[in-house]
């Protein structure tokens, strides 16, 4: 675990670069820095490995005052992987690696050992590579390799420096699934910089938004994405990006929350005239006329109206009891389902209103097309809606 | 006595020539060897304090454009004449291509390289020898390389302080109007200059690290 407490810096004594910083990253998770250039988020991270020596307040891993603990010790037992990768140009790919190994004195076989070990998991195959030098690599390949060398001596902290925004777009994408695979594999504790929305949401279990150095807001990437503290991470986020990560959109942030009930001991008659006049496409059938959340027992839907009178040939009047009408199974959709999966049911169900459940298995509020509607012109850019009034 | 042509007047003296030429290098390897223990040091220790460089820097510059001719004629009230002085003002010259070549070589080593090796938990002097030296080696040995070449050729001019050397031949060579007799130091100094810089651009090749050889 490592714990910030209170911590500031200052380069020229004057100005506060991080400013009375709280943070804690738990062990065996995978926290993003993020922010704009200049915000503080590669200062703190380098305090980390005392790259840069905080002027005030703690820092502590594993309750241990990191400046109580030597320098470079504290170095050697924390990877490290820079965004210009720092392969050193006059070692090859083995020799790199071993750094760490070699300087804490591991002798040639367990070091070589490890190495090819190490080019395994990142997926270069240790025969081709380990007697190759960097330059005859990729980008890639190179980043690859360092954080091959990062986890050399099996350290339980990574620190990573924007790693891969030197990298091709997809070369990017490769890798960052390459980081959440290994640490599915190995369940590090990473603190991660970047100025990558896309990235951090990707790859983090919990996001640090820094600014003017201070953590703004520290959360997963969910409750960022939904719940942004204020306008500054909202803008920083982007509002189309719940758009781009529909994954994060949730059942319950779109339904509508209104529902048309008709009481179970009620008749067809009436039902038909509550659709008509609600303008609704879907009546809820329920035991007790209360608010919701709550059980329903069937649904009603205009279209099962028009099955049953065509079957009885004329129109429903009082005497057809709703409880003998009504259809008693019905799909509904859990309340944290994502969007996704929403647009899934619904396209398989023709896009029909389909009511939305919690885990009680009472209603909560319903879906149609129409609050589907609604989402993406909420969440579409501006100047889309101003196009189409134009037109 | 029937003028010698050239080649007879060479053969003749060749006892002495090859004397002369040992003592040559003698005096280059000792000017140059002195300047690679000084210089490379202070080339290193002006990358650490850069406030230094140039000033330092300056400093050897000036030796550098003193007429050779005149630092020698300088010298001799304070050290006399013979091996020691000749050796001094040499290794003076020697001095700045080494000095210049070290920084350059160091200070133009990717940053990267260096914070790459700072977060592992390298110490300065882990930094220094296994990344900073060994990438800066070719540079450095380039300026041994030119700074060996030049020093030949200002060795001969030792001579006139009574180093001895090739230059004496030249020296001689004036004074008796003979020119075989000047072209007898001229040649060989020529000829080791010419040797001494393929010679140590094989050994600068070879010291490339071979990951930095394209």
């Amino acid at each position: 675990m490592i714990k910030f407490r209170n911590v500031s810096k200052s380069f020229d004594g004057r100005k506060n670069v991080i400013n009375k910083l709280d943070l804690t990253v738990n062990k065996g998770e995978l926290v993003v820095l993020i922010g704009e250039s200049g915000c503080g988020k590669t200062t703190t991270m380098k305090m980390i490995n005392l790259l840069v020596k905080p002027s005030k307040g703690e820092i502590l891993i594993e309750d241990k005052n990191i400046l109580n603990i030597n320098k470079i010790e504290l170095r050697r037992n924390i990877g490290y992987v820079i965004q210009k990768v720092g392969l050193l140009p006059h070692m090859t790919v083995g020799e790199n690696i071993e750094i760490v190994a070699k300087l804490k004195k591991w002798d040639k076989n367990k070091r070589m050992e490890r190495a090819k070990e190490l080019l395994e998991l990142v997926e270069l195959d240790p025969e081709e590579y380990y007697e190759r030098y960097p330059h005859e690599l990729s980008g890639g390949q190179q980043q690859r390799i360092g954080i091959a060398r990062a986890l050399a001596v099996n350290p339980d902290i990574i620190l990573m420096d924007e790693p891969f925004s030197a990298l091709d777009p997809i070369t990017r994408e490769k890798l960052q699934d390459e980081i959440i695979r290994i640490q599915d594999e190995l369940h590090k504790t990473i603190v991660f910089v970047t100025h990558d929305m896309d990235e951090a949401i990707r790859i983090a279990d919990r996001i640090a938004v820094i600014d003017k150095g201070k953590v703004i807001q520290y959360d997963t990437p969910e409750e960022l994405l939904r719940n942004p503290i204020n306008e500054f991470v909202e803008f920083f986020i982007g509002k189309e990006r719940l758009w781009r990560q529909p994954e994060f959109v949730l059942a319950k942030d779109i339904m509508k929350k209104t529902i048309h009930k008709i009481n179970l001991e009620g008749n067809m008659a009436r039902a038909v005239e509550k659709l008509k006049e609600s303008d609704a496409t879907l009546l809820l059938v329920v035991e007790k006329m209360k608010d919701i959340p709550q059980k329903a027992v069937g649904i009603i839907t205009p279209n099962l109206l028009r099955v049953e009178e065509l079957k009885k040939k004329g129109i429903m009047t009082k005497s057809h009891k709703i409880k003998d009408y009504m259809r008693k199974e019905f799909v509904s959709i859990n309340e944290n389902m994502s969007m996704v999966e929403v647009l899934d049911v619904m396209s398989k169900k023709d896009f029909k209103s389909i009511p939305v459940t919690n885990s009680m298995n009472e209603v909560v509020g319903i879906i149609t097309p129409k609050s589907l509607l609604n989402l993406i012109t909420e969440i579409s850019p501006e100047f889309e809606s101003e196009k189409v009034k134009e037109v | 006595m029937k003028k010698m042509n050239f080649f007879e007047f060479f053969y003749y003296r060749i006892d002495e020539v090859i004397e002369s030429l040992l003592k040559h290098i003698q005096i280059t390897g000792l000017a140059v060897g002195l300047a690679i223990l000084v210089g490379v040091p202070i080339g290193i220790a002006i990358t650490r304090k850069r406030s230094m460089a140039s000033p330092v820097i300056n400093i050897a510059n000036v030796f550098q454009t003193l007429p050779s001719l005149a630092l020698f004629g300088l010298i001799i009230p304070i050290l006399g004449i013979g091996l020691v002085p000749s050796v001094f003002v040499l290794f003076l010259y020697a001095l700045l291509p080494i000095i210049k070549n070290t920084f350059i070589g160091i200070t133009s080593v990717e940053p990267s390289s260096v914070e790459a090796g700072r977060g592992m938990g390298m110490t300065k002097n882990q930094i220094l020898t296994m990344i900073e030296v060994p990438l800066a080696l070719p540079v450095i040995m380039g300026g041994i390389r030119v700074s060996t070449v030049i020093n030949i050729g200002t060795t001969t001019i030792a001579a006139l302080i009574g180093a001895g050397g090739l230059g004496e031949f030249i020296f001689r060579g004036i004074s008796m109007n003979s020119n075989n007799m000047i072209l007898t130091g001229a040649i060989p100094a020529a000829g080791l200059a010419l040797f001494v810089d393929f010679i140590f651009g094989k050994i600068e090749k070879r010291l490339t690290p071979k990951g930095i050889s394209k």
